[in-house]
């Protein structure tokens, strides 16, 4: 059943899990979290409306098979094989439920002026919230460019900030993973007519 | 390693049930694959924005891709972050080459204004910039004419607005003067034109390649009503 988070994880499957991806208990922690990232991102990728909700049942289900002591050779592929079928579920239920009213259909135009503003109201808001140097860093990244020049560009970024390419890309995905959140949030809390924080 | 058109495919949901799979395998098991697909995305979301997705993958991007409202709102923010750098770069790395502006000016006549925005020695792109005024009729001898070099990376087009009227979101087409569309894009907004006599600017910064030699139109729209232009002007490429 895909929804809301049950009554907390099976601790000991939880347990092993860490013990399985790393001996150390912070490094362990880091990896359960990369891990977590790497679903939310399949089931956003692969169009689960709640990819949050589908992320945190994969790895219960992971955790509790680990609990009932089933022999997992590979732990990332034996996610992939629990996350699929989550999907699967995740897909039918949805189908199921009454369309929600979507405010702006799948088009890549720009919404009206009032949807518009307000996105951008948020947006400067949450770059606003991001950390130290991470405003300048993510817009710098994604200034105008194309082709050789982009290149270039983020390489001569990477080499101001004092970071390989790799770690530039993976720092700007990050601030971007984090602004998308933060409008997110705030949109939902405008939709509900709370006060946005 | 996948190759960018396999990604590509996957995000746009034409990959195979084995290249999916190959892939998911990759990014669940190491964080540079996964990076490597959120890379590729930002790319597609790129491309798209900015005129270069070919028509069909377009129509799967907008049928497929845009299926799912968290990505809508993706792509939203991805315009609103271009356009919110285009103005944070403009602030900062305007550098008139007086020189060359004045010989293009004369060259141009009275209705465009070109500058080449010389880039700090870091490697950034070369853009060349052209005013377009609020003048709606083409003519022999007064069509702004932009002279793009080899090294120019983007020709930004500003195109002024006549009136008042607000235009929260411009989107700016550019087609052919026989009226195919060459490229199409989000606009960042301006207050303010030469000598102060246009309200309102639409920029924006169309890759130099492709504007080939030839006669252009630029179409500017507002919001959802982009099928009825506000405004057309007309502006030639001529590259040297």
């Amino acid at each position: 059943m895909i929804g809301p988070s049950s009554a907390g994880p099976p601790d000991a499957g939880y347990e092993r899990l860490l013990r399985r991806l790393d001996d150390d208990e912070v490094r362990a922690g880091a990896a359960l979290d990369r891990l977590r990232r790497a679903l939310l991102k399949f089931f956003d990728w692969r169009g689960a409306f709640w990819p949050e909700d589908c992320a945190d049942e994969t790895i219960d289900r992971l955790a509790r098979k680990l609990a009932e002591g089933t022999a997992v050779l590979d732990i990332p592929a034996f996610c992939h094989g629990i996350a699929r079928m989550v999907l699967h579920e995740a897909v039918r239920a949805d189908a199921r439920r009454a369309p929600l009213e979507e405010a702006d259909p799948p088009t890549v135009e720009p919404a009206e002026p009032q949807a518009e503003e307000a996105l951008l109201d948020n947006l400067e808001h949450c770059l606003d919230g991001l950390p130290e140097g991470g405003r300048d860093l993510v817009l710098a990244y994604y200034a105008e460019d194309s082709g050789g020049p982009r290149i270039r560009h983020r390489r001569d970024i990477a080499r101001r900030s004092g970071l390989t390419d790799n770690a530039l890309r993976s720092r700007v995905q990050r601030l971007r993973d984090s602004l998308e959140e933060c409008v997110r949030r705030r949109v939902a809390a405008a939709g509900r007519g709370a006060r946005p924080t | 390693m996948p190759t960018d058109a396999e990604l590509r495919g996957y995000l746009l949901g034409e990959a195979s049930d084995d290249a999916s799979e190959g892939i998911e395998r990759a990014y669940l098991a190491r964080e540079e694959a996964l990076e490597t697909v959120a890379e590729a995305e930002r790319a597609l979301i790129d491309d798209c924005l900015s005129g270069r997705l070919a028509p069909e993958a377009r129509a799967l991007f907008e049928t497929r891709y845009l299926a799912s409202p968290r990505h809508r709102q993706r792509v939203a923010i991805a315009r609103a972050l271009r356009g919110r750098s285009a103005a944070a770069m403009r602030g900062s790395r305007w550098v008139p080459w007086a020189p060359w502006a004045l010989a293009a000016a004369l060259a141009v006549g009275l209705l465009g204004v070109v500058w080449r925005l010389q880039a700090p020695a870091g490697g950034q792109p070369v853009v060349i910039a052209v005013t377009l005024p609020a003048v709606v009729v083409r003519g022999e001898g007064e069509t702004p004419t932009v002279t793009v070099a080899d090294d120019a990376a983007m020709i930004e087009l500003r195109l002024e607005r006549a009136d008042a009227e607000p235009c929260a979101a411009p989107t700016v087409t550019v087609r052919t003067v026989e009226g195919r569309e060459v490229w199409r894009g989000p606009g960042a907004r301006e207050t303010g034109g030469t000598g102060g006599a246009s309200p309102f600017v639409a920029v924006v910064r169309v890759p130099a390649r492709q504007l080939p030699d030839g006669d252009y139109v630029a179409l500017l729209t507002c919001g959802p009503a982009y099928e009825t232009p506000l405004q057309r002007s007309s502006f030639r490429v001529v590259r040297r």
